[in-house]
């Protein structure tokens, strides 16, 4: 469909890349500035679909992949809250993965963002082309 | 004045911004989201509808934006004006452009409805406490004890992030894992009729 337009088949590949770096850079500073796993998760999803839209592949990724990454990513939030049980604390208390306070509840809110993103990105993706299938 | 010199970032806009021309924006944005809305009335073509509905979630993310929340503006624009759009566009290739010539409804009923909820609304608002007000009764429990203790507790600059990945760890779980269950429901939902299709042929 879009593929008939000449200026967004030209800007669209030019302007992913920049979409994609911009949903690592929200991951990665998560716990610094606004926006966190969800948002980078959704902008990263949105890059891919925008490739999707101008190119028109057959699919870009199988689903059971997409599936596999989406419970990777809650086994992974899950998993983390786990570790702390193993210490006699709460579960998903992370001051107690390092032995400074601080670091822990650093190291904790990065990988559990980290697995919002990783489910919230496949979930997306996967939604979308279910249903491109569908119109099909 | 500490505020303002510590945050630098684009999202940071409306700290460096005077009071009242916060206002003056807001309000043209709330101007152009209610002539968007009258436009998305009148429309007669599903894919102009979505359009206007995508135009309609980046202006009020603006606004969330000259609200000081930089979090809901983010997510509201990246989910409700950009892949939302794109899901329903799939959606629109299966049940057709043309909404003309489906059942018109008693527009003077839907109409009433409307006048009736829009005058009930505005009325319970004005029960509302003021915006930005510190003392209402919603900021005074529990949100001192995080603006308090974030710092010391978890350590971490952005006090949405730490409320979101350690107070409310738990809560944050269940939101990942409904995710998760929405998208096998959209999958068992197309492939069961897929199966169904190929069987009865």
């Amino acid at each position: 469909m879009l593929q008939n337009f000449k200026i967004i088949n030209t800007i669209i590949p030019f302007i992913i890349s920049y979409i994609i770096l911009y949903a690592i850079y929200i991951q990665l500073n998560g716990e610094v500035s606004p926006g966190g796993g969800f948002q980078a998760g959704v902008i990263f999803a949105s890059g891919i679909i925008a490739y999707d839209l101008v190119l028109n592949k057959k699919r870009m990724f199988e689903i059971n992949n997409l599936i596999v990454c989406a419970i990777l990513g809650v086994m992974l939030y899950a998993g983390v809250g786990v570790i702390s049980l193993f210490i006699n604390d709460n579960y998903l208390d992370y001051s107690s993965i390092s032995d400074n306070n601080i670091k822990g509840q650093h190291i904790g809110i990065f990988l559990i963002e980290i697995g919002v993103g990783l489910t919230v990105s496949s979930v997306m993706y996967l939604i979308y082309s279910l249903l491109k299938e569908e119109a099909r | 004045m500490e505020r303002v010199n510590r945050v630098t970032h684009f999202f940071a806009l409306p700290f460096q911004l005077d009071f009242t021309t916060n206002e003056i924006l807001l309000s043209i944005t709330a101007i152009m989201i209610i002539s968007i809305c009258v436009r998305l009335i009148i429309s007669r073509n599903l894919i102009e509808s979505i359009i206007f509905m995508s135009a309609f979630s980046l202006f009020i993310s603006v606004c969330y934006l000259f609200m000081d929340a930089p979090d809901v503006a983010m997510t509201e624009t990246a989910l409700g004006a950009c892949l939302s759009t794109c899901v329903i566009l799939n959606l629109v290739k299966i049940v057709g452009q043309d909404i003309g010539k489906t059942q018109k409804i008693n527009i003077i009923l839907a109409t009433l409805l409307c006048v009736v909820l829009v005058v009930s609304l505005s009325w319970a608002s004005l029960d509302l406490p003021e915006f930005g007000l510190q003392d209402s009764a919603l900021h005074s429990h529990l949100t001192n004890y995080y603006v308090e203790n974030t710092k010391k507790d978890i350590g971490v600059p952005s006090m949405v992030a730490a409320i979101l990945a350690s107070y409310r760890g738990y809560d944050t779980l269940g939101e990942t894992t409904v995710i998760l269950i929405a998208g096998l429901a959209v999958l068992v939902i197309v492939s069961r009729r897929k199966r169904s299709d190929a069987s009865k042929f």
